[in-house]
């Protein structure tokens, strides 16, 4: 396990690294480019079908692909992040509905370094990677499958100096460099030979960005009733596919440090969202291991050993224990891409979990929450305007679909010393008003009723 | 002349706490709720004051609260620099009044106050101060411009005179009829 010594408050370092920028065009109603900025705390709301998940899933995508046990070059369609089974589920279409020939996924990694991939439909290789673009310390390189052994040298005078420590001189000159295709990337490759020995060298411009995806903590909006029993998993850095999976192995290992920080913390949350006080795990077999949760919501004499299997309690507890384990897990400039946090969440918890967010997005971790609790939201701009989460470190973005033509329009929103956030197209404060509103009138119009019955 | 820009409300406790109720008859919440959802509708704000907020805890609502969340979350509060507000205590306690009038006024002073340091209106549907600060508009010529909606006044349809522009008709200020 990777030690976690970034525990403290954030610095600016820790809010300029990793993933800080979105950028999706082509892929479902995300027609054209939108872009969001990501913070250590990134909200993503809007009507449903607005194309909030779309503008992840390109990256679940691109996950999914490196994580695979075989090349599935260049996209794996259907995985355990995404399901698809054809470009055309989410190549996005046109005013007559028809599939666009390309996506592109652009992201930006820290405050300098960029790398945007378009895949779509290739003349020769079906669908494949298009194009690459990489921009690295002041320059932009851009890849095609096509680009031959001058085109590529052209393009990428850095690959070439870094290439020079691989080969003699004598024979630099000599190397034969083309593009490869490596799964949903583009890297270049070197080679000198003379029949017998063969030396070859590969650069990878994306290789940051393979980094950061692999790391990238998936948390789904159907976590799943996994059942009585957990996987054993290993718990390294990264966490291949959905997360939930290595939720007990994550406590079990919580279980053993001698300062038991991070048990203590986990309980804390499950405490503060008024769920249980207490979460251990107990191996069940080599192979699969139980959650078990103290019974009561709160300690009380005796009740030590008071624990039930987590499928024993209210589905609530099962839903966001994976989102309290992987925020605390998560490392400083990590992605933690969480959808629906609050399903199943009783109100009061939905408010307290913005405190949980508060706390991992101070710690310098990226959460993306993608939600549609009005209270959580509120709980936020409450803990900014208390002065307790800074306002830098949070962004909004608001998800709106066309009715015309369905594509999204993405608003973002930075909220001030009070909490605030100025023009939006539309907040749950305006859905909640005209609901309120609605039934006001209604039972006035329920009352009047009333009385001419009663004459 | 109608307005086109963000005009500074002052809106008392009282259409706060009538916007959340529900009556077979009585008209006014309905009126009060239409009234503050134009007033957000159109992108003006709200003043708010120390006194202003506390009235407006102590005579709230559910939909009050909302409507408060609304404008603060979308930057429609305006809240006027403390030097700004200019105290009428004394220029009131010169209105000839009886004890009970006078405490009345007094008591709902800070609405004049927090008006004056911004636009000129307050909604509200006190018809008794309404009368009183009237009154005391003769003596105090300041007063004379500040338009007062009030939502008591069954012909008085304050949401479609907001979304109309707001226009600064003289029979709606409190020295309507001394000029």
């Amino acid at each position: 396990m990777a030690s976690r010594s970034g525990r403290g408050n954030h610095d600016s370092k820790q809010q300029d690294a990793g993933v800080t920028r979105i950028t999706v065009a082509g892929f479902k109603s995300i027609r054209e480019e939108q872009s969001i900025d990501v913070a250590p705390l990134t909200i993503l709301a809007g009507a449903n079908s607005s194309g909030k998940s779309s503008m992840m899933q390109p990256l679940l995508l691109l996950k999914q692909t490196l994580e695979a046990s075989y090349d599935p070059a260049p996209l794996l369609l259907d995985g355990p992040n995404v399901r698809f089974t054809k470009a055309g589920q989410f190549l996005s279409r046109s005013q007559k509905g028809e599939p666009g020939g390309e996506f592109r996924i652009a992201v930006q990694l820290g405050t300098n370094d960029r790398v945007e991939i378009c895949l779509g439909k290739t003349p020769k290789a079906g669908f494949g990677v298009r194009r690459l673009t990489s921009t690295m310390f002041g320059n932009t390189y851009e890849l095609t499958p096509e680009m031959d052994h001058d085109a590529v040298r052209g393009q990428l005078p850095l690959a070439a100096k870094l290439a020079d420590g691989s080969f003699p001189e004598e024979v630099r000159e000599q190397c034969v460099w083309r593009v490869r295709q490596d799964r949903c990337f583009l890297g270049v490759e070197a080679t000198h030979g003379d029949g017998d020995h063969w030396a070859t060298f590969s650069y990878l411009p994306a290789e940051a960005l393979s980094h950061e995806l692999r790391n990238l903590i998936h948390l789904p909006a159907l976590r799943g009733n996994r059942g009585r029993d957990y996987p054993v998993t290993a718990v390294g850095e990264s966490f291949l596919g959905g997360f939930d999976a290595y939720v007990a192995s994550v406590i079990a290992q919580w279980q053993t440090e001698e300062a038991g920080g991070d048990l203590t913390c986990m309980n804390g949350d499950l405490e503060l969202l008024g769920l249980t006080w207490k979460a251990v795990t107990r191996r069940v077999s080599d192979a699969h291991m139980e959650i078990q949760v103290a019974r009561l919501p709160r300690s009380t004499v005796g009740g030590e050993d008071d624990l039930v299997n987590v499928a024993d309690v209210g589905i609530g507890v099962s839903q966001v224990l994976p989102v309290l384990v992987a925020l605390q897990v998560a490392r400083p400039g990590q992605l933690v891409y969480i959808e629906q946090p609050e399903i199943h969440l009783h109100p009061r918890a939905q408010v307290a979990l913005a405190k949980v967010f508060s706390r991992a997005a101070k710690r310098g971790v990226r959460v993306v929450v993608e939600t549609h609790s009005s209270l959580l939201l509120l709980a936020v701009q409450a803990l900014v305007a208390e002065g307790k989460l800074s306002p830098d470190l949070v962004k909004l973005h608001w998800f709106t679909r066309s009715e015309t033509d369905g594509t999204t329009r993405i608003d973002t929103a930075d909220l001030d010393e009070a909490g605030a956030f100025g023009e939006w197209p539309e907040d749950f404060g305006d859905v909640e008003w005209t609901a309120e509103n609605a039934y006001l009138n209604a039972a006035e119009k329920a009352l009047r009723r009333g009385m001419k019955d009663a004459k | 002349m109608p307005s086109r820009i963000s005009m500074r409300f002052v809106i008392d406790s009282s259409v706060m706490q009538a916007a959340g109720r529900a009556h077979p008859v009585d008209k006014r919440p309905k009126r009060c709720r239409g009234f503050l959802d134009v007033v957000y509708g159109c992108n003006h704000r709200v003043v708010v004051t120390d006194e202003i907020e506390t009235e407006w805890r102590q005579h709230s609502s559910r939909v009050a609260v909302m409507w408060q969340r609304r404008m603060r979350t979308h930057r429609k509060i305006w809240r006027p620099p403390p030097d700004a507000i200019e105290p009428l205590t004394d220029a009131i306690a010169g209105v000839e009044s009886n004890r009970r009038e006078q405490k009345l006024m007094q008591e709902d002073l800070f609405l004049l106050e927090a008006a004056l340091a911004a636009d000129k209106i307050v909604t509200s549907l006190d018809k008794e101060v309404h009368g009183l600060f009237r009154n005391a508009a003769k003596e105090i010529p300041k007063l004379r411009r500040v338009i007062w909606v009030d939502l008591d006044e069954p012909d008085e349809d304050g949401a479609k005179w907001v979304s109309g522009g707001v226009s600064l008709d003289p029979e709606r200020m409190l020295g309507s009829s001394h000029e």
